[in-house]
């Protein structure tokens, strides 16, 4: 389950490596393409109400989630 | 023939970036004196990854760097701007058996993929993620940028001649060094995984032209005259530029089948000759000069990295009787190289 504490890190996150947050990756095996900052809106519109997470974003998100908790 | 073999299609989004990880690699490891066939783009058919990597031919000999699309199944090349398989689960025996395998690539090292399957036929090892791999796709960002020196540092220790624990503990550093700088480092990181055949395992000692290659670093032992005292003489490289190197020196050598020797720019006069296996290196040394006129021998064992002695056991014996009272030596015993030893005044 994602909640604020996870924005709030990420949001501390993006502000501090602003040029890392913007870089795309792209996962190579669905050829999708994300950036920290792109996945961070999503999470914030979606914690909103605004938007609904795809499944992928989803899986996205929970891997964002891992790694930002291990810093 | 090819000592290393680069496969790295272009032909969507993903393979953009693949594509760039391994753009330069082949000039710079051409650099280190190795032979390399590059398969770039549209040269990354079936057909041509075929040619190069097939038994009994062996085109390729120790080594196939791959930057692609994989599959649990498959690795793919290209073929008419599509992603294509050119190493299954069917045909990797005859592909891999014998040789070194690092794909940079999704999902090949899964349980019981391509991977796996590779290593049970023959393959010496198997680097690679065992879940889909992210990549940048800009390659002028500084992050990308620092993602193909991570992908080149294990690429570069096996080239080098150290052995494949040695290239993974790099690339795993690597990695772990920017994980805090993307989320990317520590997702690829997270997928890492070596398969292989043994443990101590170069591209030079193990390959399909039966690992009898000098290249790469070794530890040795050294045993001078008057014998039955081996001493460590620290790591010695042979380079493919025909060069070698240790802690105190250098010079050059040769090798013939499996019969190598080499000389000593630092110690004229001085020979070491001896016979390469899989499993180490065992010969003979000695100064062809009248003075001094010291032998020994030696052995060596492929190494990663050992302490560098002190002294020179290389050129001359650390080794000296230690007197006893009734002027016999003490077992074990060794001394420092004295200053007036004839194979320092060499130097």
């Amino acid at each position: 389950m994602f909640d604020e504490q996870l924005i709030k890190k990420l949001e501390d996150w993006v502000q501090a490596n602003p040029e890392s947050a913007d870089t795309p990756f792209l996962n190579v095996s669905t050829g999708e393409e994300y950036t920290v900052r792109s996945l961070l809106g999503s999470l914030q519109a979606s914690l909103a109400g605004r938007a609904v997470l795809s499944e992928t974003a989803q899986a996205e998100l929970n891997k964002l989630q891992t790694w930002v908790g291990a810093l | 023939m090819a000592d290393i073999l680069l496969i790295r299609n272009n032909c969507d989004a993903a393979t953009f970036g693949t594509y760039h990880i391994g753009e330069g690699l082949a000039t710079f490891l051409q650099g280190k004196g190795h032979t390399v066939v590059e398969l770039a783009d549209v040269a990354a058919s079936p057909a041509n990854v075929q040619y190069w990597l097939a038994a009994p031919t062996n085109r390729t000999t120790k080594l196939a760097l791959c930057f692609d699309h994989g599959s649990i199944t498959a690795f793919y090349g290209e073929l008419n701007n599509q992603a294509t398989p050119v190493i299954t689960t069917a045909n990797v025996e005859s592909l891999c058996k014998g040789l070194h395998i690092y794909t940079f690539a999704c999902s090949t090292c899964a349980s019981g993929g391509v991977g796996e399957t590779a290593i049970a036929k023959g393959a010496y090892s198997w680097l690679g993620y065992t879940e889909p791999v992210y990549v940048f796709t800009d390659p002028n960002s500084a992050l990308f940028k620092i993602l193909k020196e991570v992908i080149w540092s294990f690429v570069i220790r096996l080239a080098d001649g150290f052995s494949l624990e040695t290239a993974e503990q790099a690339l795993r550093e690597a990695y772990s060094a920017h994980s805090a700088d993307n989320p990317l480092f520590s997702y690829n990181l997270a997928r890492l995984l070596l398969r292989k055949q043994a443990a101590g395992m170069t591209i030079h000692s193990h390959n399909r032209l039966g690992g009898k290659s000098l290249i790469g670093t070794w530890g040795g032992m050294v045993d001078w005259e008057p014998f039955d005292r081996f001493v460590s003489a620290g790591t010695w490289t042979f380079r493919n530029d025909g060069t070698w190197s240790y802690a105190n020196g250098g010079g050059r050598w040769i090798q013939i089948d499996d019969t190598a020797i080499w000389t000593f720019s630092n110690a004229p006069g001085l020979v070491y000759t001896g016979t390469v296996s899989t499993s180490g290196l065992k010969g003979v040394m000695g100064y062809t000069t009248a003075s001094p006129s010291l032998k020994g021998r030696f052995t060596a064992t492929r190494a990663a990295a050992l302490a560098a002695p002190a002294l020179d056991p290389l050129i001359g014996p650390t080794a000296a009787p230690m007197p006893h009272g009734n002027g016999s030596a003490a077992d074990g015993a060794l001394l420092p190289q004295p200053l007036t030893m004839p194979a320092l005044q060499m130097v």
